[in-house]
């Protein structure tokens, strides 16, 4: 598998790409998996049950199951992350340990969908590999050994044409680069991520008079170079009303006059560019930041706007939300999908509930394949 | 004003205004030269700059034909324009950045014939936009002109030209430039001191600064495409000199130039005081010398090793108090005649008093001679008169020899005369020690006069040691050569109070004393005496240490000679 964008190994929760995304998805070691149908998949845990009450669930681990860096996994250590506030805030109301295989979760609602959640991801050994180039992940239960390689120069083709088996990606050229050659597969992925006009409570709006959807057609068809489309509800934005940051920084009085972007999100630069480009203020500029300072920038919410992506779906929208400065007005611009390139006869692929894929190595129950 | 203080002044300004002269000289030279060298550098600044601007107008209008004849023979550019086909479309969109790289622009920007942006190089989602004001004021201008607009994070600056080119009825507008700070202010800003700046008159322009001098303005048509109105403007590439580098020459020529200036007025100060004393000191030595002279002190010492003038004048003035010595002896000599030939009529006046009872009391006897019985009688009744009258006659002798001693110069051993003169004094236990040089040439004196000279002398230093335990009086001897003639000195040392200047000055003066039972005439004697005998008399003393008399006389002087000139 090539990862063709720069891997940050420090947030394994978090993953800000699509590398990283596929990435840490391997890594993952979830009680359950959703796939993209909905449907519940044992994870770590091999089996559960629920009392008459539906309130107590027990889970069982499956047998010599072991975190990444080769450490066995304990009911305990499941307890200790769902116990924490994170829990809390899905619904989980206590977990506690029954033996050295099982432990009996209480909570309502569908606690086994919500604990697929990566929230809820138990990660471990991940940080030996940040300096490699090349690493694996070793076979586990049907699936294979995973070989992993930085794309070089950033360029996936390199790598196709080194006899990868997957690549991930969201730009057209390389796409269209395998568009014809028989050993390769190309599957589009779901709409995965939704781009957003972020502007904090008292910045001038900068929608231009033609309206949002003229706006997003435009966008989607000749501002980004990406597989993109306008922005389609339903938009789980609309449920952040009551979210936001906890601790509100102090704002200036007038907004600096930028639009702002994570700069090594081109689909975000060619929405700024657009949106500077039809405002009619002539000091508006665009800013790139750093990843670290652009959640900084959102935080205080100091710009007249922010280019953000968001998830497509979300089980936990105030989680998505949480950086976000209170009443901020958000308008959804376009969406976007990946494309899966697969060298045929490689190994079986599943989809999980947001779009990214997992490599199985098993045939599974076929549709989300 | 002094002698002194005019030399004084005379010398500091001797050094200070050739110094100021050369100093003013300097730094009017430096600023001349400086001016000079930054007036050719920047006349060629401003040909490189024009030329700069020259060649790189042509070369974007090169540029922008080359791609104008591409852009009309382009199919793909023909269909997404001319035939709106959506295939041809983002080939549209990115056209124009790709061109501007390939091309070497940093700004392009293709447009269509009411204006709208079709590609943007430098901005390339402004698509779509209308901004038919930038090719129009470019085509106004007629050539390069400054453009001041927008990429999608910042500001561009470029030297921009129009070019235009048709596709069947469709007319389309190339604007393209290159960045314009890079070119005009990049070659000038190695030049440490000048530089080249933009006043685009949009605020303060920093190449106004202060610290900077305006050299040079060169007009150059601007359109500001940021502004509230896009109109035609003139911009101004701005040639300065920074004066920081001219300033901090200057400051460190005169810095340099006040420590010289501080460091010579202190060694001139130092330089001008001591050879200004150097210079007036023996002259003030010989105005004090010459101030105490008169009849009376006549000792004065104008003896000098100089051989300029001051050493000269010294000599004068010796010579001067020389002949003043000289008349004054034969003035002394005049009055002690005078005084003689008073004496004798006193003398003959006293002895005829005296004679007088005599011749009576003989006249008397001589009539007795005729009755001798009556001799002795008369003899014992006159008896006592002759008596009487004898012993006046003696008394009258005796007088008169103290009163005027005799003076018969002649060849005087003075070491003689010295261990006379101590075996005579009474010196009550007092250390008594002579330093007597051997082969001591006689001088020509009555030796009486001398040995009262020397009495008088010893005799104030013993007493002036009375008392002291360690008083002790040294009397010394030895011969000198000055002034061709030979001299012998005789000095009288002791370790007593010594005097104070004050008193120094009045221990000739007649009555001055300052021993309890002194009449005050001694050394006044002495003086007058040693004059006689054509000899000085010089005193050094310090209270508490001692005093120093030293008899300077003439060895084998002639003898004085008798009666006028």
């Amino acid at each position: 598998v090539v990862l063709s964008e720069p891997v940050e190994w420090t947030r394994p929760l978090n993953p800000s790409n699509d590398s990283e995304r596929l990435l840490f998805r391997q890594f993952l070691r979830t009680l359950t998996r959703v796939d993209c149908r909905g449907a519940v998949w044992p994870g770590i845990a091999d089996s559960w049950s629920v009392d008459s009450a539906h309130h107590a669930w027990t889970f069982t681990l499956r047998q010599g199951v072991r975190f990444p860096g080769g450490a066995p996994i304990h009911p305990m250590h499941v307890a200790g992350v769902l116990g924490g506030p994170e829990g809390k805030a899905a619904g989980i109301d206590s977990a506690s340990v029954v033996d050295d295989r099982r432990l009996r979760v209480y909570g309502a609602g569908s606690v086994p969908a919500i604990l697929a959640q990566p929230a809820f991801a138990l990660v471990d050994g991940l940080a030996s590999m940040a300096p490699l180039r090349r690493f694996s992940v070793p076979a586990e239960g049907g699936r294979p050994a995973i070989v992993f390689e930085m794309a070089e120069n950033g360029d996936p083709r390199d790598a196709i044409d080194g006899g990868i088996d997957l690549v991930v990606t969201r730009d057209p050229a390389v796409v269209e680069y395998v568009d014809g050659r028989p050993e390769f597969i190309t599957y589009p992925l779901p709409w995965s991520l939704t781009y957003i006009l972020l502007q904090p409570t008292g910045a001038s709006p900068l929608t231009p008079a033609s309206g949002a959807d003229t706006l997003r057609r435009s966008l989607a068809r000749d501002a980004v170079r990406a597989f993109a489309r306008p922005a389609e509800p339903p938009f789980w934005t609309d449920k952040t009303g009551g979210c936001g940051a906890a601790v509100q920084a102090p704002r200036p009085v007038v907004p600096a006059p930028r639009v702002v972007y994570p700069r090594d999100d081109t689909v975000a630069r060619g929405l700024a560019e657009r949106v500077v480009a039809l405002a009619d203020d002539p000091q508006l500029r665009t800013a790139p930041l750093a990843e670290t300072d652009f959640r900084v920038a959102l935080h205080q919410a100091s710009d007249r706007a922010y280019v953000v992506a968001i998830p497509r779906s979300t089980m936990s929208p105030c989680r998505e939300a949480a950086a976000w400065p209170l009443g901020a007005s958000i308008l959804p611009l376009i969406d976007t999908r990946s494309t899966a390139i697969v060298r045929a006869g490689s190994a079986p692929l599943s989809l999980d509930w947001d779009g990214t894929l997992r490599v199985t190595g098993e045939e599974s129950s076929g549709d989300d394949r | 004003v002094s002698f002194r203080t005019r030399l004084f002044v005379a010398l500091v300004l001797a050094i200070l205004i050739p110094l100021g002269a050369l100093a003013y000289g300097v730094r009017t030279e430096m600023e001349r030269r400086l001016t000079t060298e930054y007036e050719s550098r920047m006349s060629s600044l401003v040909s490189v700059t024009t030329a700069n601007l020259e060649g790189e107008s042509q070369a974007v209008a090169t540029r922008l034909r080359a791609l104008a004849s591409e852009l009309a023979t382009s199919d793909r550019f023909r269909l997404a324009t001319v035939r709106g086909e959506p295939a041809s479309r983002r080939y549209l969109l990115d056209y124009a950045a790709g061109a501007m790289k390939l091309s070497g622009l940093s700004l392009l920007q293709v447009q269509d014939s009411v204006g709208r942006i079709l590609s943007s190089g430098h901005f390339r989602n402004e698509f779509d936009r209308l901004q038919p004001e930038l090719p129009r004021l470019l085509t106004t201008v007629g050539g390069l002109a400054l453009v001041r607009t927008r990429t999608p994070d910042t500001t561009v600056l470029a030297l921009a030209r129009v070019d235009s080119f048709q596709i069947g009825r469709n007319r389309f507008t190339l604007v393209g430039g290159t960045e314009a700070e890079r070119r005009l202010i990049g070659p000038a800003s190695q030049d440490g001191e000048l530089s080249v700046g933009l006043d685009l008159h949009t605020g303060p322009a920093p190449v106004r600064a202060a610290g900077a001098r305006v050299l040079r303005e060169l007009p150059l048509p601007y359109v500001d495409l940021l502004a509230p109105k896009v109109e035609p403007d003139t911009a101004h590439l701005v040639i300065t000199q920074s004066l920081g580098t001219v300033e901090a020459l200057q400051r460190s020529v005169d810095r340099w130039f006040l420590v010289a200036l501080a460091i010579t007025v202190a060694v001139a100060l130092i330089g001008a005081a001591l050879l200004s004393a150097r210079i007036s000191r023996p002259l003030r030595d010989l105005a004090k010398k010459t101030a105490v002279i008169d009849l009376d002190r006549l000792d004065q010492s104008f003896d000098s090793d100089r051989s300029d003038e001051i050493g000269a004048l010294s000599r004068l003035l010796g010579a001067m108090t020389e002949r003043l010595r000289l008349s004054s002896a034969r003035l002394r000599e005049a009055e002690r005649r005078a005084a003689v030939g008073d004496l004798a009529r006193q003398v003959n006046h006293d002895i005829k008093n005296g004679l007088g009872p005599i011749r009576n009391v003989l006249r008397h006897l001589a009539q007795l001679i005729v009755s001798p019985d009556q001799l002795a009688q008369v003899y014992q009744e006159r008896r006592s008169t002759l008596e009487s009258s004898v012993d006046y006659l003696e008394t009258l002798a005796r007088n008169y020899a103290r009163l005027s001693p005799g003076l018969e110069r002649g060849p005087q051993d003075v070491n003689a005369i010295v261990a006379q003169v101590i075996r005579g004094v009474a010196h009550d236990g007092t250390d008594l020690r002579t330093r007597l040089e051997e082969q001591l040439p006689p001088v020509q004196a009555d030796g009486l006069m001398l040995r009262r000279i020397l009495e008088n002398l010893v005799g104030n230093a013993v007493d002036s040691v009375a008392g002291r335990p360690d008083g002790r009086v040294t009397i010394e001897t030895r011969k000198t050569q000055a002034g061709g003639s030979t001299r012998v000195i005789i000095v009288v040392a002791d370790t007593g109070p010594g005097m104070t200047p004050e008193q120094l000055d009045k221990i000739s003066e007649d009555f001055y004393t300052t021993k309890p039972s002194g009449t005050g005439l001694g050394l006044s004697i002495v003086r007058r005496l040693i004059l006689d005998l054509q000899g000085n008399l010089k005193i050094e003393t310090e209270p508490g240490t001692g005093t120093r008399v030293s008899v300077e006389l003439p060895a084998d002087s002639p003898p004085l000679r008798e009666g006028g000139s």
